[in-house]
């Protein structure tokens, strides 16, 4: 086995130097820089030629760095970089990467923790609903793979017995969530400009494929979803719903919260628990 | 390439014999990557080929990461499982990149102990393929070549041999793309890449947007020439076109393998 050509740093020195050249956030040069590192100090590990010096080569890496993750979180936050511009979204996500820096192996999980991040940057401080809406764009990410579950067909409920109705265990399926807002985040989605300062609570879902969301205008309907996010009756839900719509004709009551019921399994948000 | 597979009413008209997939794109609970993912299986072979074992890092291996790889491979049983030699995370940090590792003895030390202890996680050897690289170490003793040859005596794993990859760092660092592949030990390598890149003027770079460009079409016969018929893979990440092109540019490689390999026959019966 040949000897190494001369005297080699450590590979964990070497690793420390360059991960933190590259991820510096002005390229290679200025990471030497703040390093108190001579702009030649890369020389004696890397080797350099007339075409590309030793910094050179490095920066293509760190180029290759922040690009690609700027490149996915582009594509996952599509509507929080059309309110922004490119360039603020650009100067964001410097920042983001200074303070968060990537920890999972995929990069799916690279905009895990944007949104929590921007209610502190000066962007989202400034305009305090862009956090919601990067919020429920990355919502839509995750429920994308989230969870599998067989979803309640209509002609399962229209089956049941008044006994089973009563003791059927049903739940929301996993790829869902409930999201409170203090902006009306759903009207920025359709394109509509700001928001207007007003909660809203959104209901976000998969159904086979495609991930969806609507606001929830009825707090009947808000507290039956509460309920169902544990295994729960259906006889249980219908109690929940005319608990929450206080006075009514029995009746009336039990056909309108049928009729929410039968809206979710037509989404296929509910299943067997 | 799901309806294509399925259109396939015999196993000749199938548009490919099997798949390669991103692992870590299939690490996730369930939805469409799960689903399409059991459709494809249940037509051709898979295989799995990661991004993010990190190898080279002087980092712990991840065991969580280790373990979803280990389950999905559980799932999907591949014909054989892939990832990089590099690093790409530090301090608990990732890149998501794929950082050229020096060659020297420490890593190969280093890089050996890990290969081991992830074929045993994984209960197989596993392959390790060469990366792209942009830059080379001023100290690194070893070639390439004999950093992959070692690392495959010490651990008994083969190699992912990319083609283009060699083709791309041969070029980026004026060593011989033919002494590479004469280096590689003859029976290591279990499956080839094929690529595109893009010429940068002061470099190439390994992009996966382009076509298979000539000159890697001329190594890969050599490669084949040398390693014999290997299963054979064309990579293409960005500006991906139709199907039937990137099947027609899959069916050249088959041509191309099927001629270097009568030409050795030849050449032998004639010997």
């Amino acid at each position: 086995m040949p000897a190494d050509r001369r005297e080699a740093p450590s590979l964990r020195a070497v690793q420390e130097l360059l991960y933190d050249l590259m991820t510096a956030p002005s390229g290679v040069a200025q990471g030497l820089a703040a390093r108190g590192l001579p702009p030649d100090a890369l020389d004696a590990i890397i080797a350099g030629d007339e075409r590309l010096a030793a910094v050179a080569r490095l920066d293509i890496y760190a180029n290759m760095y922040f690009f690609r993750i700027l490149d996915v979180l582009r594509e996952e936050f599509p509507r929080l970089v059309a309110t922004l511009g490119n360039d603020v979204f650009h100067d964001l996500i410097t920042d983001y990467l200074l303070a968060v820096r990537p920890a999972h192996p995929s990069l799916r999980e690279v905009g895990a923790r944007l949104p929590g991040f921007l209610a502190t940057h000066t962007r989202g401080v400034e305009r305090p609903w862009l956090p919601e809406l990067a919020a429920l764009e990355r919502t839509h990410r995750e429920l994308f793979d989230s969870t599998d579950a067989a979803p309640l067909a209509l002609a399962d409920l229209q089956a049941l017995t008044p006994e089973t109705f009563a003791t059927l265990k049903v739940r929301l399926i996993p790829a869902h969530r409930l999201l409170a807002h203090t902006f009306e985040i759903s009207t920025v989605w359709q394109g509509e400009g700001e928001p207007a300062p007003r909660a809203e609570t959104l209901l976000a879902w998969r159904q086979d494929t495609a991930v969806h969301h609507r606001p929830l205008t009825s707090g009947a309907e808000t507290a039956m979803l509460r309920r169902a996010v544990e295994p729960t009756t259906l006889a249980e839900l219908c109690e929940t719903f005319a608990g929450a719509r206080g006075q009514g004709e029995e009746a009336t009551l039990a056909a309108e919260a049928f009729q929410v019921l039968a809206r979710w399994v037509d989404d296929g948000l509910l299943t067997l628990a | 390439m799901l309806r294509a597979l399925r259109a396939a009413r015999t196993p000749a008209e199938r548009p490919v014999d099997w798949v390669e997939i991103i692992s870590e794109n299939f690490m996730v609970e369930g939805g469409n990557p799960r689903a399409v993912l059991r459709q494809v299986r249940a037509e051709v072979p898979v295989v799995m080929h990661g991004v993010s074992l990190s190898l080279g890092s002087v980092d712990p291996l991840d065991g969580r990461y280790l373990d979803a790889l280990a389950s999905l491979a559980g799932e999907v049983e591949p014909a054989w499982i892939s990832d990089h030699l590099c690093w790409s995370s530090f301090g608990g940090h990732t890149g998501h990149d794929l950082w050229p590792l020096p060659f020297t003895e420490e890593a190969l030390e280093h890089v050996a102990t890990r290969v081991h202890a992830v074929q045993d996680r994984l209960r197989r050897p596993i392959l390790v393929e060469n990366v792209s690289s942009y830059l080379q170490f001023a100290y690194a003793g070893l070639t390439e070549w004999e950093f992959l040859s070692a690392l495959v005596a010490r651990t008994g794993c083969g190699l992912l041999l990319d083609v283009n990859n060699v083709f791309v760092s041969a070029h980026n660092h004026r060593f011989s793309a033919q002494a590479f592949l004469q280096g590689v030990p003859l029976d290591a390598v279990g499956q080839i890449h094929l690529a595109g890149h893009r010429d940068e003027g002061t470099h190439l770079l390994d992009t996966h947007d382009h076509p298979v460009c000539d000159g890697v079409w001329s190594l890969y016969r050599a490669a084949v020439a040398r390693f014999g018929g290997v299963a054979t893979l064309i990579e293409r990440d960005e500006d991906i076109p139709p199907l039937d092109e990137l099947v027609a540019e899959s069916r050249q490689a088959a041509t191309w393998e099927r001629e270097v390999l009568a030409q050795a026959a030849q050449v032998k019966r004639a010997g």
